[in-house]
């Protein structure tokens, strides 16, 4: 009887959704963090924010094609550089054409799309059914070649946006909030992935993508054009990665090595949220950012006790090890296949099976 | 005096070059004969060469324009030291690798390239332990008592060098021609198989993996010794670049093809530096920008070998096993 009762309640916790657990954890850890820390801890969060919107769209982008085609690829934060910086020669006024900054991000998107066509149809098809090091390997000598054209074409001084930024808003409790930098980056990240969403369960190219995420050769002989789709992935992750590449200009200096450095926050981001699911890569952004912040609170109290010397310097090292932690504890990611081993969910099923019998 | 010319001419090709000969057996060792993906070279040649620098020299306090380093307040002498060097960096290889060894085969990759952004990160900002930015200097070359610097340092220099190599070319070899090799390459093949047939894998390729972490130690140790004093911007992500260019190129696999592969990128690397050498008035920009060429040349040849040529200059002999 009593089992029975334990079994409903787990059953109850078992209806709440996934994603709502994880975002009232993480909303937990910055209320702690606000009551260790004050209101260090909340600017932090809400940079974190800032920055992991950033980060979803880098990692949406990137778990469709690691869906698909099952490899990392090295190469996707340098095509956020190259989108960054095709925008900025469009509407650089002094370097660039001085075009409208909306048509350069339009260039910018258009472009990192092709080139992930490109890409596409000049290495990574070729290297199909060669294991996932083969292309590893071919995105990283993918990575060296962008980021060094980036810097023989711009050179390596940093550049920046011709986004006029303005003045910080207030919010009260001392809090202040960017609306260029923090709340333009939340708002086209939300949008986006309201398109992501749609384009992903409604429409049939969205569908095809899934099914291809799944199964290729299963999608093929089911009368999918799977290159086709393959190609349309490409050319969409690489328009999330040129519009990633905008938003981090705007947030911080362009240089040739900016999206490589990111791909480390990106890549953490789609292994806590499981590799190929773009729902799971999302959430994973979002918490790679605001860990990262939040440890720069802690590093930076750390700093001031002498127990480190670097302190914020340190913070990249907060997201990995967030990354460690899932790859020790969950390895297939938060929105893995094996959805038993989520904690409490499988402690419901276990308590299921051992009342059924 | 032609002939410390040709010696310290002949040095700075040779010596890095021989170098990264060894580091690329080190890496040959998990990604040619086991097929582990490591992107985190940089940092266990960082970590090996700051280990032997900071051991060598012994404890630095603190000065004015020097921020002083970690150290024992008796310098350890350079086989110690060595050794101590390769074996922390194949503990912190080993370290990294338990926990992802067991999952799919690009976590590791993954987890070394957060691992080498850490390590930088480190040497970079705790001053007090590593001297930071400024540089770890007057670290010591083999045989410093009986030669004075300049040229016979560097023609001697280059004499252990390339005996060391030999040495660990002469290990690797053995060690591979084991039972304990060839099931290396059996995980390297299909892991399942190998599995299947009663191997460890975990464990065989948890050994060649720390095992070639300490191999790029002792590579590291020697590139301390040779440039005589470290930054820790010289472990970036490009040298886990060339350490694979110069493998892949090679023969992944194959000592010769590593070797090979080895002599004729640091061609490359010395050309470069000749062609600055040979316009001393060359700006800065300009210098800077013939790195860049360089670098999208070698991210070229990368692609170019992966598709067309992924055996590499000289492919991996087939193993044939002896008829009885």
């Amino acid at each position: 009887m009593k089992s029975e009762t334990l079994a409903g309640l787990l059953k109850a916790f078992n209806r709440i959704p996934w994603w709502v657990i994880l975002v009232g954890t993480l909303l937990d850890v910055v209320a702690i963090m606000g009551v260790l820390f004050g209101r260090f801890a909340l600017e932090a969060a809400i940079l974190g924010v800032a920055v992991g919107s950033v980060y979803v769209l880098g990692a949406s982008g990137l778990s469709l094609t690691y869906g698909i085609k099952k490899f990392a690829n090295f190469a996707h934060g340098d095509m956020m550089t190259v989108g960054a910086y095709v925008a900025f020669a469009v509407s650089d006024p002094i370097e660039g054409f001085g075009a409208n900054i909306f048509l350069g991000v339009a260039v910018a998107v258009l472009s990192v799309a092709l080139l992930g066509v490109f890409l596409e149809l000049s290495i990574f098809r070729r290297l199909e059914g060669r294991g996932p090091v083969a292309p590893l390997i071919a995105s990283v000598g993918v990575a060296l070649v962008l980021q060094n054209v980036v810097s023989l074409v711009f050179s390596s001084d940093p550049k920046h946006l011709p986004v006029s930024v303005g003045p910080d808003v207030s919010l009260g409790f001392g809090l202040s909030l960017n609306p260029v930098q923090d709340g333009l980056t939340i708002v086209v990240a939300i949008v986006l992935i309201v398109f992501l969403h749609v384009l992903l369960r409604y429409t049939t190219l969205g569908k095809a993508m899934r099914a291809c995420a799944d199964d290729l050769e299963l999608s093929r002989t089911s009368g999918i054009d799977t290159r086709n789709v393959i190609l349309w992935t490409w050319g969409i992750s690489g328009a999330l990665a040129a519009v990633a590449g905008v938003l981090i200009g705007i947030i911080v200096n362009l240089t040739p090595f900016v999206g490589f450095f990111l791909l480390l926050f990106i890549f953490a981001a789609v292994i806590i949220g499981g590799i190929g699911h773009p729902y799971g890569a999302m959430i994973g952004g979002l918490i790679v950012g605001v860990i990262q912040k939040l440890s720069s609170v802690v590093l930076t109290a750390l700093q001031a006790a002498h127990v480190l010397e670097g302190g914020s310097a340190y913070e990249p090292a907060g997201a990995f090890l967030a990354m460690i932690f899932v790859l020790l504890v969950r390895p297939e990611g938060i929105m893995g296949t094996h959805r038993e081993r989520l904690g409490a969910r499988s402690i419901a099923l276990r308590v299921r099976r051992a009342t059924a019998r | 005096m032609v002939l410390d010319y040709l010696v310290l001419q002949l040095a700075n090709y040779v010596i890095p070059a021989t170098i990264l000969v060894i580091l690329a057996l080190g890496l040959d060792l998990q990604w040619g004969k086991t097929g582990l993906f490591n992107a985190g070279v940089a940092a266990f040649f960082g970590v090996g060469a700051y280990t032997f620098a900071m051991l060598t020299t012994g404890f630095f306090p603190a000065s004015g324009t020097y921020p002083g380093h970690w150290g024992p307040s008796v310098p350890f002498d350079l086989v110690p030291a060595t050794l101590v060097a390769m074996a922390v960096a194949g503990a912190l290889g080993v370290l990294v690798a338990v926990p992802t060894l067991r999952l799919r085969a690009d976590y590791l990759a993954i987890a070394t390239l957060a691992l080498a952004e850490i390590v930088r990160l480190i040497l970079k900002n705790e001053r007090r332990v590593t001297g930071g930015d400024t540089a770890i200097s007057l670290i010591p070359r083999p045989f410093d008592a009986f030669v004075a610097r300049g040229w016979t340092s560097d023609g001697v220099l280059m004499l252990v060098v390339a005996a060391v190599a030999v040495v660990i070319l002469v290990i690797t070899e053995r060690l591979t021609a084991l039972p304990w090799g060839r099931s290396l390459k059996a995980v390297r093949e299909d892991e399942e198989a190998a599995q299947a047939l009663g191997k460890d894998t975990f464990r065989l390729k948890l050994t060649s993996f720390g095992i070639g972490c300490a191999i790029m130690g002792l590579a590291g140790a020697l590139y301390a010794s040779f440039v005589g004093s470290l930054v820790p911007d010289s472990f970036t992500s490009r040298l886990t670049f060339t350490a694979f260019v110069v493998v892949i190129l090679g023969g992944s696999g194959n000592p010769r093809g590593v070797i090979l592969g080895a002599y004729v990128f640091s061609l490359l690397g010395w050309a470069t530096q000749q062609e600055r050498g040979n316009v001393a008035s060359i700006s800065e920009v300009l210098s800077l920008r013939l790195d860049y060429v360089n670098n999208i040349v070698v991210g070229i040849l990368l692609v170019l070998f992966i598709l067309y040529r992924p055996e590499g200059m000289i492919p991996e002999k087939r193993y044939v096993p002896k008829k009885k």
